[in-house]
């Protein structure tokens, strides 16, 4: 009788000690997820691979550029969100083709491929190790969400052990226009 | 000796026949559960055109269909082929940047319909991401061959997902098990010169 | 008796298993480092005149910086320059299928590597540098038809790098073939 109880309570611990292990591994999105770098805006944000220096931060209504030699115009119910950054890379020759403003909401804007074909958009450029590049990501968003944002890139989308970088914007400096012409030089 | 051999045979007995009782209520349960799965779930609401339907990571608003002679981006069909056109209203619920609205529309009267296209109506160009609690107008276009009849009222089913914050595999947050959340007849008006 | 044989049985498997996982994740980590030093140069060593690699032997035939206005009219802003490395090869045997997956970078003491620039930006460039000449083909180009035994043949890759790495570069080349080994080019430029 007695073993009998025993072993059953045996069990039970065990049992309690297993489902404690459990719930407390973090969870394998987490395991193998982005190793993140956080800053604020003034300062150059640096991870193992890359670094970002936000410039500038623009809010428009109305986004214009030339796409292969034809003007195009994007209009938006929200706003569209161009920032200028100087991006360098520290050893390897690399793409920072993912890019996200999460909103006020913590919901994450992914850039915009309304936008496809602007002068300047760094999703394609090379960076090449020692060589500061600067150019524009492009986002678009609803009018609310703006009041508190953090641009996030890294790599790929969904980095697996691999660095991401989170800007702290800062409100403050948002320069509001009603119309952006995005040409070769900046905006 | 026989005594110890005997007990052990009882005890072998005993968990052969618990083994199997085990079982049987395993086959028993598992056959019980696909027998009930194929009973409910053939009810799908009716809705009419024009009224939001929450498909999980979508809100879905159907307006009107019809048959067009060109995409909405404004190229040319190629040659026997006409483009049967919906006009909706899509917002993205969930709390990214999603292109995943492929799958929210089935056409249920129409055999073997191709792989939908989706338009943005605002840029009259392709629909890439849509970006969450921004509702846009958007038109999809089946291209059919214009020989096909196609009926008087479109029966389209809204496939809806449900949230999982953690899946089976990963532990990862995605949206499953697509089933049909409503059911839209819309009839089909003729757009300009789709006679061929 | 047969309680005490079982007993001892049940003890030895019990006892082995932990063996058997270390022996499960021994042999799956042994496959994993197959393929990592498979497909990474660990071993570089410089290029000796003479010594075969790859089927051929190596030397390196030109390597111009541009940007600076030493070389050309060509100007790039700021601290961008433009290195074009041209690798002589002479096959010393059939080559085949040794030369695929032609891994042709810039490196430099930190640790720093750059990839060559792509086929369309390349072919460009070479038109603006030198209008009238045949463009010299990139690694994979010449990799998919290697020259013939004793013949040779010319391998040109162009490079974006900042000014101040340029005097201590070296070219590193690898093919599958040969990997985890590979062969350094010093470029000397000032």
């Amino acid at each position: 009788m007695i073993r009998l109880l025993l072993s059953l309570l045996l069990v039970g611990m065990t049992a309690l000690l297993l489902a404690f292990l459990q719930s407390t591994t973090p969870s394998y999105a987490v395991l193998t997820g982005p190793i993140e770098t956080s800053g604020p805006q003034k300062d150059t944000v640096s991870s193992k691979t890359f670094s970002v220096k936000v410039a500038k931060l623009l809010r428009a209504k109305t986004i214009a550029f030339t796409s292969y030699g034809k003007p195009v115009e994007r209009q938006t119910e929200g706003a569209w969100l161009i920032v200028s950054v100087e991006l360098q890379s520290k050893y390897d020759t690399m793409t920072i083709q993912a890019a996200a403003i999460e909103g006020a909401s913590g919901r994450s804007y992914r850039q915009t491929h309304r936008a496809d074909g602007a002068p300047r958009l760094l999703s394609s450029k090379d960076l090449q190790p020692g060589l500061p590049t600067t150019g524009i990501f492009i986002f678009e968003l609803p009018e609310d969400e703006t009041s508190n944002m953090a641009l996030v890139l890294s790599r790929q989308p969904s980095p697996q052990l691999d660095s991401e970088i989170r800007v702290k914007l800062d409100g403050e400096t948002v320069e509001t226009r009603d119309r952006v012409e995005i040409g070769n030089n900046g905006v | 000796m026989n005594q110890s051999a005997i007990s052990k045979a009882n005890k072998a007995l005993y968990t052969r026949i618990i083994a199997g009782i085990g079982g049987l209520l395993a086959g028993a349960l598992s056959l019980g559960l696909s027998i009930y799965e194929t009973r409910t779930g053939t009810e799908v609401a009716q809705v009419p055109p024009g009224k939001p339907v929450d498909a999980g990571q979508w809100m879905v608003i159907l307006n009107s269909g019809s048959v067009a002679t060109e995409t909405p981006d404004g190229r040319h069909l190629p040659d026997g082929k006409k483009a049967l056109t919906l006009d909706l209203t899509l917002e993205n619920m969930t709390a990214e940047s999603s292109n995943l609205y492929r799958d929210t529309l089935k056409l249920e009267n129409l055999a073997n319909p191709p792989a939908p296209q989706f338009y943005l109506v605002r840029d009259n160009d392709l629909l890439w991401d849509l970006q969450p609690m921004m509702p846009e107008k958007v038109k999809v276009v089946w291209q059919l061959p214009a020989t096909q009849t196609l009926p008087k009222v479109l029966n389209v089913a809204i496939v809806g997902t449900t949230y999982k914050p953690k899946d089976n595999l990963y532990a990862a947050p995605g949206w499953f098990n697509p089933n049909d959340v409503a059911r839209v007849g819309l009839p089909l008006s003729v757009g300009q010169g789709a006679n061929p | 008796m047969a309680s005490r044989r079982e007993r001892r049985l049940w003890l030895a498997s019990l006892l082995s298993l932990p063996f058997l996982l270390a022996g499960y994740y021994a042999i799956n980590a042994w496959r994993n480092a197959e393929d990592y030093i498979k497909r990474n140069e660990l071993r570089v060593s410089d290029n000796v005149g003479g010594q075969t690699y790859a089927k051929a032997s190596w030397t390196l035939n030109q390597a111009r910086v541009i940007g600076d206005g030493r070389d050309g009219k060509i100007a790039f802003p700021g601290q961008m320059r433009l290195v074009v490395v041209r690798l002589a090869a002479r096959a010393e045997d059939d080559i085949g299928q040794s030369w695929a997956q032609c891994s042709l970078t810039l490196t430099d003491p930190i640790g720093r590597r750059w990839q060559p620039l792509n086929f369309i930006l390349s072919k460009d460039l070479s038109r603006d540098l030198d209008p009238k000449a045949t463009p010299i083909d990139s690694c994979d180009t010449i990799s998919r038809q290697p020259p013939a035994k004793s013949a040779n043949t010319l391998i040109e890759e162009k490079f974006v790098v900042p000014a101040d790495a340029i005097s201590s570069l070296s070219a590193q080349l690898s093919f599958a073939s040969t990997r985890p080994e590979a062969i350094s080019f010093p470029l000397r430029l000032n």
